[in-house]
């Protein structure tokens, strides 16, 4: 058995000008799903809640409980909470709908040849590498605002002195490894839990992968929660005026 | 650039992605995120109201307890004050009663004796006159001829006299 293993999503068609990946076709049917879950979670929300909907309050509230003790301020809190929490609910179910059964069996027939429709999306880098974007432009922006534009520049170009300067270079270099680490902790983790099952269910179909499965099964809550909770103790950090060495 | 095309990163895609994840981030936001917090938030309200309700029934109960108790109190009081009075009046109503009743029973009785005194009386004066009648008679039948209207009467007399001698009646 060959086994396909591409570290870039393949291309199931041409929308317009928009090549559609299947990781894109992937967190489209999967952020539909989750817009009509939660559209009808919003809806007909009762005082006496039923089951479901208990279900959904205990996980927004405990999670906005939780943004708040880490923000520590309400505020901050109202302002951060729906990005984390789309984040956390985001990747998770993109991990978890990988474990969905049959699905990475579907592949259809194009140009470059039999290609999977389905692929998990944390294992494709671009759209790890659009939620890292917007972390890191948050960041930014929160810092400027916190901070000020002048005040934000001297962070990491200071010439008071040679090592200022030299600690300015290295905030930039930290700005920037905050970027990498963020983003490949995620797809890396997502991708040779991808690659890993696929070579252990190619060598031993049966019983074997389950391990596996589990321990991926843990990494993708894992690094949902990771994830989330990273961007927002960052976005907190830049919202906290620093105290004058 | 070698790695980009390897990671398979394409601009169209990673806007494609964004426009998707500010979508997905909107939808959610707006159409449950904040309904449901809210929903929560007035939740909370309600329950602090309730709760603070609960309180201040609690307290109107207890003052109307108090309330009720002062007042079945004062009923008891008021009750027992009713007997008390009735019990007294009945009481003295009935020695009333048992007063009128012995002094009429007493005059009754002393009636009663006067009268049947006054008929004995009366027999006995009756039962002297028949007899002294009859001693007339019988002196007449004895000594026919010598009697005169004098010694007639004077026998009557005589006789009267040693009757009512012999016997006198106890009073």
């Amino acid at each position: 058995m060959e086994l396909n293993i591409s570290l870039s999503p393949e291309i199931l068609f041409n929308l317009g000008p928009i090549p559609v990946t299947n990781s894109l076709f992937w967190s489209l049917i999967i952020s539909v799903f989750l817009m009509l879950f939660f559209y009808r979670a919003g809806r007909n929300l009762k005082t006496r809640p039923s089951k479901f909907q208990n279900l959904i309050e205990l996980l927004i509230e405990e999670s906005y409980k939780f943004t708040g003790l880490i923000t520590n301020n309400p505020q901050r809190t109202k302002k951060i909470f729906p990005l984390v929490l789309t984040m956390f609910i985001f990747i998770l179910a993109c991990n978890l709908f990988t474990f969905m059964p049959g699905q990475s069996a579907v592949s259809i027939q194009t140009e470059q040849g039999l290609v999977p429709v389905f692929r998990a999306v944390m294992a494709d880098y671009s759209m790890v590498f659009v939620l890292t974007a917007i972390t890191v432009i948050l960041v930014q922006i929160i810092t400027i605002l916190t901070n000020g534009p002048f005040n934000y520049l001297k962070k990491f170009i200071n010439l008071g002195g040679p090592l200022k300067f030299f600690l300015g270079v290295m905030e930039l270099i930290g700005e920037l490894a905050k970027i990498i680490s963020l983003s490949f902790r995620l797809f890396g983790n997502i991708f040779a839990g991808e690659v890993l099952g696929l070579v252990i269910l190619s060598l031993i179909p049966f019983f074997v992968p389950l391990p596996f499965l589990f321990l991926s099964l843990l990494t993708s809550v894992i690094q949902a929660f990771v994830f989330s909770v990273l961007t927002l103790v960052f976005a907190n950090m830049a919202s906290q005026i620093p105290e004058n060495e | 650039m070698e790695l980009i095309r390897a990671l398979g990163l394409d601009l169209k895609i990673l806007i494609a992605q964004l426009i998707n994840f500010a979508v997905l981030l909107f939808v959610l936001h707006r159409f449950a995120y904040k309904p449901i917090l809210g929903m929560l938030e007035k939740r909370r309200k309600r329950i602090e109201q309730s709760l603070n309700e609960a309180v201040e029934i609690t307290k109107k109960m207890e003052h109307t307890d108090r309330e009720i108790k002062n007042l079945l109190a004062k009923a008891r009081k008021q009750a027992d004050e009713m007997i008390n009075q009735a019990r007294k009046q009945a009481d003295n109503q009935k020695k009333e009663i048992m007063d009128q009743a012995d002094k009429l029973s007493l005059e009754l009785k002393e009636k009663t004796a006067q009268e049947i005194k006054k008929e004995k009386d009366t027999i006995i004066e009756q039962a002297k006159n028949q007899i002294a009648q009859l001693t007339v008679e019988l002196a007449k039948k004895i000594i026919p001829a010598q009697l005169t209207a004098e010694s007639e009467k004077q026998i009557t007399r005589q006789s009267l006299k040693n009757l009512n001698s012999k016997y006198n009646p106890p009073n």
